[in-house]
């Protein structure tokens, strides 16, 4: 076993701490300072107990994914301040895309204004999605891990990961297609 | 007694082989079933991916855009530099022990010990210095001998 040095350490760090927030950010239902929070968290334990990541037996990333689950779960604890976090800025939110959309004038830019509103709809939908639904979600869809590295980070059977991304992908169809009627 | 358990045993073993075979070889059909339906739940998932594959990119180009407005701490991680918790156990002894009362401590109990010890198991630097001393003509006890020997004795 090949023991993880500081630059390669520093180097996985540069490659993989926007994403490893940004998972956070979509998990905590778009916390920022608690996904930042997170982030350093992770990757203090990641250093700390580096001696115990073999590259034979998975890669960085799924290790990576499987101890920010981890602390993810402690974070589940924050729901009520996350869910005041969204309901407000949501409601922050609309006035100014009703501006927006007052002062979109090209049809180029109403087509993207429209193609941006669906995306928030769309992301809004996989932050009301059931935890379990959610997590195998943003694993196989955001974070485009293999079904069997979703499996592993999430300790659940591979059967489970395809019937929870069935549910997933069946949900948020049939909420963007009652968005577009 | 034996014999008719071993009886029992092996009518039961008898009773219940069958049963295990039987067991077997549901089960093996229950595998390839549940091989079957995984088989064919991976390719509804397959097909139900290609066709939400509008849904997915527009959820990709919303991730990528939160992960870029993102602002990452610039952190270095260095090899073999001791926590602080660390630092404080490795001081030098001498420092981590130190407190003024020590010190006071250790000079009390020098002083103690120099002055209670009797003069014949004193140095032979301290009784010629009090040989030679002009108090000792006075038949005086000699003050400065005694702090001499009680700091000999604290350091």
């Amino acid at each position: 076993m090949t023991r993880l040095t500081a630059d390669d350490f520093n180097r996985l760090y540069r490659e993989h701490a926007r994403r490893a927030q940004g998972f956070f950010l979509r998990m905590t239902g778009g916390d920022a300072a608690l996904a930042e929070d997170l982030t350093q968290e992770l990757f203090t334990r990641l250093w700390e107990h580096r001696d115990g990541f073999d590259a034979r037996q998975g890669t960085f990333t799924t290790w990576m994914f499987s101890v920010a689950y981890n602390l993810c779960k402690n974070a589940y604890r924050h729901r009520d301040v996350v869910a005041a976090w969204s309901a407000e800025t949501m409601a922050r939110n609309e006035p100014g895309d009703q501006a927006l959309s007052a002062a979109a004038v090209s049809p180029a830019a109403d087509a993207a204004l429209d193609r941006r509103e669906q995306r928030e709809q769309l992301a809004a939908a996989v932050r009301s999605l059931p935890d379990g639904i959610r997590e195998v979600f943003l694993l196989r869809y955001m974070e485009e891990l293999p079904i069997g590295d979703v499996a592993r980070v999430l300790g659940i059977p591979e059967g489970t990961v395809k019937s929870r991304s069935f549910t997933a992908l069946t949900t948020l169809r049939e909420k963007m297609k009652r968005l577009t009627d | 007694m034996i014999i008719r358990n071993k009886q029992e045993r092996s009518v039961q073993e008898t009773d219940y082989q069958p049963d295990v075979r039987e067991f077997d070889r549901r089960l093996a059909s229950h595998e390839v079933a549940a091989d079957q339906l995984g088989a064919g739940r991976m390719d509804q998932l397959s097909q139900l991916e290609a066709s939400s594959i509008d849904i997915l990119a527009m959820l990709r180009e919303q991730r990528d855009e939160e992960n870029e407005r993102l602002v990452v701490q610039e952190r270095t991680f260095v090899d073999d530099v001791p926590s602080s918790a660390e630092t404080v156990v490795r001081m030098p002894k001498l420092r981590r022990g130190l407190s003024p009362w020590w010190l006071v401590a250790a000079v009390t109990a020098g002083f103690v010990v120099g002055f209670a010890m009797p003069r014949s198991t004193r140095s032979a630097s301290s009784a010629s210095r009090y040989t030679l001393t002009a108090d000792s003509l006075h038949g005086r006890s000699l003050a400065g001998g005694d702090v001499n020997m009680a700091l000999l004795v604290t350091f």
